[in-house]
């Protein structure tokens, strides 16, 4: 008798726990607490999820049940997202929308016209300060900028920018990144050319340009070790700045973006102060155990980064780029040039914001056929990985993964 | 309950309690109860019998005493016939519509030289037909041979080859798919759907998204 009242007791403040819990967690759904953490989720049939949460370190979420829905018509992956609001520009390329989630509803805050813009990379210059570079629609020829500030939701400046436009066959660009150097931006691009009706190719050369603003365009460097750099940044990561102020970026030629298979994948740098990629610098990951094209780049610290990298043996073409569990996960030495295979189940989806790092951890989504939708933690100083935050239900691929 | 005839008498001067008359009601409606009132023991059967069909001679015509069917049966079977009748009808010209519109929906497109989209739809698909594109839909074997690029909303789950690739693709109704022609040099052609479309080469989104307005 004794005993079971004392597990009557025991249930009870259980119960009492878990609905403290359950409403400390509503009352962060409503927007009086801020998340750590946003998901973006869709599920297998096809319908979208934001979830925020504040740990990726273990539990279940179910997208469905604790998420807040998205209308699919509206908004989609490409989005960028900062101190609890995510910036989207609308399917038509004319309005550049800011949103917050709200309980169960992702709520349109404000939005700015930006007609005719096709975004191709964004930056941080500044807490409420962001830097868009992008192409002009639908044309696809003139690469264009804007300065926004996002609290106001006002352009603080726009325009043209003196790249030169495509010719001789090729048709349209790329831009993967626009650094600043003093008051001048340093950006990578490349050009396209159609092939046969539907298809297309890049070409061989990578072109890296000193570009003002009010003076145009001051020096232009060009490099055939690879194409493609730095592919769109609002999809996935491809850049970062080391501790010493060096830039690193990787170049895409593999199918899913460059479609140029027959050149390798490679990580360049352009050292602090510089204008161009450094000619002494060129790490293959081709040539390197991954042997495979890749496409996503996360800095770690100390030199180390990680990259997704496809397996061509997996997947047949883009009709199963996506779909097919294929992607590896490698710990890069900059240094060095040595690639370290990371003990992680086969990813599927092209391409995905999916890795965060947070001191000697970092966090990275797996979509698995075989174990799920999880978190995996991944320890720095030693390697090993473990099972983290679960995604349930009618999961089907976690699309990104942000810090709010 | 026991139902008689006196209970029936009493039945309809209403004078029935609630019980009575639900026994009465359930009787009447009960068609596989043998649970026939009994007679009173001087009276037979046949006589009542005899006595009811000259009732009903003498208020019917006599054309309308060929047998002894209720008229309102005749009413009821001749709606029925009406119905089924209607019904028959109906799935006949439906079959046949839905004949007519396969048989017939051996549908070519050249779009090759144009600037715009064309649409065709059915009540199978639409089908929106890109430009530069030159389509040929066999519906009746199910194939589709062309260059370029199209979308396809399915109205309901269909199955399509391409070209002399042989293996069926599923489209499945509601979704919406993007299909671009050859390019693996299998004569195997890229179909995604639309939802995917943010997995595609950022070169092949902006001209799909620009092409059909998406």
């Amino acid at each position: 008798m004794f005993l079971s009242r004392k597990v009557c007791l025991i249930i009870t403040i259980s119960i009492l726990t878990l609905l403290q819990a359950c409403s400390q967690q509503s009352n962060k759904a409503d927007g009086s607490a801020p998340h750590k953490y946003s998901l973006y989720i869709r599920l297998k049939n096809n319908a979208e999820y934001i979830v925020q949460c504040d740990s990726l370190t273990g539990g279940t979420i179910d997208p469905e049940k604790q998420g807040t829905p998205l209308d699919i018509h509206q908004v989609s992956r490409d989005i960028i997202v900062k101190d609890n609001f995510y910036y989207h520009m609308g399917f038509k390329n004319d309005q550049f929308i800011k949103y917050k989630v709200s309980g169960k509803v992702f709520q349109k805050v404000d939005s700015v016209a930006m007609p005719h813009f096709s975004i191709e990379n964004f930056r941080w210059m500044g807490k409420d300060t962001l830097q868009i570079i992008g192409l002009q629609a639908p044309s696809f020829t003139q690469v264009v900028y804007s300065l926004i500030n996002t609290d106001s939701m006002k352009v603080i400046s726009t325009g043209k920018l003196d790249i030169p436009h495509p010719g001789n066959g090729f048709n349209n660009m790329s831009v993967g990144f626009a650094e600043p150097l003093d008051s001048n931006l340093v950006i990578g691009y490349t050009y396209h050319k159609p092939v046969g009706t539907t298809s297309y190719t890049t070409s061989d050369t990578m072109y890296t340009s000193l570009v003002s603003i009010t003076s145009g365009l001051l020096n232009t460097d060009k490099d055939t070790r690879s194409t493609y750099p730095a592919g769109v940044n609002n999809v996935q990561s491809y850049t970062f700045y080391d501790e010493h102020g060096d830039f690193y970026f990787m170049t895409c030629p593999g199918i899913a973006l460059g479609n140029r298979p027959d050149v390798p994948t490679g990580v360049f740098r352009i050292k602090k102060g510089e204008l161009a990629p450094d000619k002494k610098y060129f790490f293959n990951l081709s040539a390197s155990v991954i042997n495979n094209h890749a496409y996503g780049l996360w800095y770690l610290s100390k030199g180390k980064a990680i990259v997704r990298s496809e397996r061509k043996d997996l997947y047949h073409d883009l009709n199963d780029h996506y779909s097919a569990a294929h992607f590896e996960f490698y710990v890069l030495d900059l240094a060095e040039q040595t690639a370290t295979k990371i003990n992680l189940p086969l990813d599927k989806g092209t391409r995905r914001e999916c890795v965060i790092v947070e001191g000697d951890k970092a966090y990275i989504s797996i979509n698995s056929d075989k174990q799920g939708d999880f978190i995996w933690i991944y320890d720095i100083k030693t390697g090993e990985t473990k099972k983290g935050l679960q995604l349930t239900g009618h999961t089907d691929y976690i699309l990104r993964m942000d810090r709010l | 309950m026991k139902v008689n005839k006196q209970l029936i008498e009493k039945y309809h001067r209403d004078e029935c309690t609630p019980e009575e008359a639900a026994a009465v009601e359930a009787w009447l409606l009960d068609d596989e109860s043998d649970d026939v009132p009994d007679l009173p023991a001087n009276e037979q059967a046949d006589q009542h019998k005899q006595a009811i069909w000259v009732g009903i001679e003498q208020t019917l015509p006599p054309e309308n005493i060929k047998n002894n069917t209720p008229v309102i049966s005749l009413w009821l079977k001749a709606g029925a016939a009406c119905i089924v009748l209607a019904l028959c009808v109906f799935l006949i010209g439906r079959s046949s519509h839905k004949k007519n519109n396969r048989m017939a929906a051996s549908i070519e497109v050249d779009n090759s030289t144009a600037l715009e989209v064309r649409h065709v739809n059915n009540d199978e698909y639409q089908l929106s037909v890109g430009p530069g594109t030159s389509a040929r839909i066999d519906n009746r074997e199910g194939v589709i041979h062309f260059t370029g690029s199209m979308i396809i909303k399915p109205q309901r789950d269909i199955e399509f080859s391409f070209g002399t690739y042989p293996q069926k693709e599923t489209f499945k109704s509601g979704e919406t798919y993007i299909l671009l022609d050859e390019q693996h040099g299998d004569g195997q052609v890229t179909i995604v759907n639309e939802r995917n479309l943010m997995d595609m080469p950022p070169v092949l989104q902006k001209r799909i998204i620009t092409e059909f307005n998406i």
